[in-house]
């Protein structure tokens, strides 16, 4: 239940959270903080534990909290920050090489690359601690077959197996932009929370930051699908003996223990090819999403230079031979 | 069984359509009338065009030759029993005979045709006193055997004709084949070939059981009216007696040459039939060819044996004849119309057109003529022929015909290595097109292999806490069975 108890990082002391005033005490010193005095170094501190931001929302399901909240609008600027580990010049080796070795580089990409034409992004995505608790039946069957003095024998056991547990899901990041396609924000995962800073002004300076389009109820929306399918999957692995398995629908419920906004730190390289092409990188991993698409002229020039010149090579070598 | 060729002269290819079409027409739907007539009227339209036109229609008894395949259409003999009547000839002697003939049974027997009845009144008027036949207008025209050489037109001297049966008798008792000639000046005949036909077998033309014998018919009135009526079935005399031959003869009757005609028309037949009777290849028939004739000496005796068969070695390796010609002197005659009618006259050439290549020598004026068809050979083109009229204009007039053929012989020795560099060219250059599109796929796939990006490790994220999965009911709950034993 550590999740429910945190910390509080001077004394180490456990924190409650006083419903009158709104505030964690500290259990040790009686100390009060608001959500806003504690978040940044809690995270820093606590966030693999479930978060303190666990300590400012009691978990209870999460459909209460989407029916509870009352403005479907996105807030203006994240809870937290995770600040650009990689350099520019770092992310611009990177890009260099992610592509190393290739002939076919567009000219745009090329030219994007030696003008250093990358930018700072961040990009905003809701953070969720869940614990999902359900209940699930299946249909299932086991096949035996033998052969019984010349005999074919087959023998269906029939079985509806009932399975109820829990899980707990830390961490799950639902993109709050729909400016970065999904595809390329799953490739750039994982983010480490761990490194989240309280947002503040300075630390987003200079980069561009991505506003939210995903406000909280269609986040959590995602996370209690995402969260009733880790479950189902977690149910499917204890029925790896069964032949043939039918689930039937989930009872579940996801309680939130923890939700709060961060913008992810992306290296952003844009250029025109035939379109308009992106690559992201990921800034504190270094890890790369998105494609650069061929060049094609060249490969088209390229082809008939071959063709031509071993059929140029053909031709004056049996003219030379044969007249 | 006869074979008739008429020499006339091929017909537009629309009339020749529409021949062929009115003819299928008229045999898939069962309407050829019985009549001889008609019949004859029939024949007569497929003969005017016997150019390539297989001539199938007559009446019982004859068969065409496909003079485009110079091969028999019919074969056989004919039943010794029929000797008098043409039209009474076994119809079962020859499959092809039944196949083709149109006319009704009552027509195949001894009625004769229109055509031969009025042209046999028009002779027995015209030559009863002279022949000493009978005066029965509907009856042969010899109450015997009839004459070998038989000249109703009189356009042959008595020296001639005696000549002429001497020489045709001559190959008769040696082959037991007939070889007869009658030459004619105005029949009032409405069909040629009918009367011809008809003529051979009314009049008890041939020898032996089978009648076996070739009769050469002219009418010397009607240039277009020549034809020789056999009941000899040979593929020699296809070959041979193509309707080339027939022109050469009837060439020479045209030019008033009457004996050379004759005479022509038996050398070729001995010919024919000796070759028939070797079972001979067509290749040997053209073995025996004259490919040099040298009328001035010009070319000595060695020289004329080297010659030849260099010419024959051409000529087979080639399929184009190549021929040395020597003469004294062309006289005024334009040397264009000289040379062809000397190549008509010698019968040089293949085919209607005088397929080949002649270099004639005139000693007078030490000049030499080359003929050739156009595109009559492959080997031969403007430049390898510019080239033997170099190489044979370049030395002495006595040694022209041997530079001649050599100049043939280099021709074609320059085409064959240039035909063989040329293969081996396009060979080399084909392969070179297989390297090449070779190329182009090994460089787009290294091309496309180069752009993929570097890869990285990567796992799908796992947001699951580390034994955070708990369960609390794990029930498989057995429902039943079913055991099935097969």
């Amino acid at each position: 239940m550590d999740a429910k108890v945190p910390k509080y990082p001077a004394c180490c002391a456990p924190l409650s959270f006083d419903g009158a005033t709104g505030k964690a005490v500290c259990e040790f010193c009686g100390s009060s903080f608001s959500r806003e005095e504690l978040i940044p170094e809690a995270i820093a501190v606590d966030s693999m534990k479930g978060g303190v931001a666990a300590a400012f929302s009691s978990p209870r399901p999460i459909q209460k909290h989407i029916e509870e909240s009352q403005s479907g609008e996105c807030p203006e600027h994240a809870d937290a920050v995770i600040p650009f580990r990689v350099t520019k010049e770092q992310a611009i080796q990177g890009f260099k090489d992610y592509y190393a070795g290739s002939k076919l580089l567009p000219k745009a990409f090329v030219k994007a690359l030696e003008n250093q034409e990358i930018e700072q992004v961040f990009y905003p995505a809701w953070i969720f601690n869940v614990r999902v608790e359900g209940y699930q039946e299946f249909d299932c069957k086991t096949i035996r077959i033998w052969n019984d003095r010349g005999d074919d024998c087959k023998e269906a056991k029939y079985y509806r197996p009932r399975r109820r547990g829990s899980i707990r899901l830390a961490e799950v990041p639902i993109l709050g932009t729909t400016r970065l396609r999904k595809e390329n924000a799953k490739r750039l995962e994982p983010f480490h929370i761990s490194e989240a800073q309280r947002f503040t002004e300075g630390v987003i300076r200079g980069a561009n930051v991505e506003t939210f389009s995903v406000n909280y109820q269609q986040a959590a929306a995602q996370v209690e699908t995402l969260g009733k399918d880790a479950l189902t999957a977690k149910f499917h692995e204890t029925l790896k003996q069964f032949y043939r398995i039918e689930g039937k629908p989930l009872d579940a419920q996801v309680f939130e223990e923890a939700s709060y906004s961060v913008l992810f730190p992306v290296w952003k390289l844009t250029f025109e090819h035939l379109g308009n092409y992106s690559l992201y990188m990921n800034a504190q991993t270094g890890v790369i999403a998105g494609e650069v698409p061929p060049n094609n002229t060249k490969m088209y020039l390229s082809c008939i230079a071959a063709f031509a010149g071993v059929l140029a090579v053909g031709i004056t070598f049996a003219l030379a031979l044969f007249g | 069984m006869r074979d008739t060729i008429n020499a006339k002269t091929a017909a537009k290819p629309f009339c020749k359509c529409i021949t062929i079409f009115v003819v299928g027409l008229l045999l898939a739907m069962g309407l050829m009338a019985p009549s001889e007539a008609f019949a004859a009227q029939i024949q007569g339209a497929a003969n005017s065009n016997s150019g390539v036109l297989k001539a199938g229609i007559s009446d019982s008894g004859h068969t065409g030759v496909d003079i485009g395949n110079k091969k028999s259409s019919g074969g056989g003999s004919r039943s010794s029993g029929n000797k008098s009547s043409s039209g009474s000839s076994k119809k079962s002697s020859s499959s092809s005979s039944s196949k083709n003939k149109v006319s009704s049974s009552s027509t195949a027997t001894a009625a004769k045709s229109y055509a031969y009845l009025s042209a046999m009144r028009h002779l027995n008027r015209d030559d009863s006193a002279e022949a000493g036949s009978s005066t029965d207008e509907e009856g042969p025209l010899f109450s015997g055997n009839p004459p070998v050489v038989f000249d109703s037109a009189g356009v042959l001297s008595e020296s001639e004709i005696a000549e002429l049966e001497q020489s045709c008798e001559q190959f008769s008792k040696q082959e037991g084949y007939g070889i007869y000639i009658a030459l004619f000046n105005g029949l009032e005949t409405d069909n040629f070939y009918i009367f011809s036909n008809e003529y051979f077998d009314g009049e008890g033309y041939g020898l032996g059981d089978l009648n076996g014998g070739v009769l050469l018919v002219v009418d010397l009135a009607d240039e277009e009216s020549i034809r020789y009526c056999s009941n000899i079935s040979s593929s020699a005399i296809d070959t041979l007696w193509d309707d080339q031959m027939l022109r050469d003869v009837g060439y020479r009757f045209a030019s008033e040459d009457f004996y050379g005609g004759c005479e022509l028309y038996i050398s070729m037949i001995e010919q024919a039939l000796l070759y028939f009777d070797n079972e001979s290849t067509s290749l040997e028939l053209i073995d025996s060819m004259q490919y040099v004739i040298d009328e001035c000496g010009l070319i000595p005796g060695a020289g004329y044996e080297d010659l030849s068969s260099r010419c024959r070695e051409l000529t087979e390796q080639t399929d184009t004849p190549i021929y040395v010609a020597t003469v004294e002197t062309i006289g005024e005659e334009d040397p264009e119309e000289f040379l062809l009618r000397y190549i008509q006259e010698h019968g040089l050439g293949f085919g209607e057109d005088y397929n080949g290549f002649v270099a004639l020598f005139v000693a007078d004026t030490g000049k030499i003529y080359l003929r050739h068809q156009e595109d009559f050979s492959p080997y031969y083109v403007e430049e390898e022929i510019n080239g033997i009229v170099e190489a044979t204009s370049s030395v002495e007039f006595e040694d022209a015909p041997e530079a001649f053929v050599a100049g043939c012989e280099d021709a074609i020795a320059r085409y064959e290595e240039a035909t063989n560099r040329a293969v081996n060219r396009d060979l080399t250059i084909f392969f070179f097109v297989l390297m090449a599109i070779a190329a182009v796929i090994v460089v787009r796939t290294i091309l496309k292999r180069s752009h993929k990006p570097k890869r990285q490790e990567w796992k799908r994220p796992d947001y699951e806490r580390e034994g955070s999965f708990i369960l609390t009911e794990s029930n498989d709950n057995f429902c039943g069975e079913k055991n099935v034993r097969y």
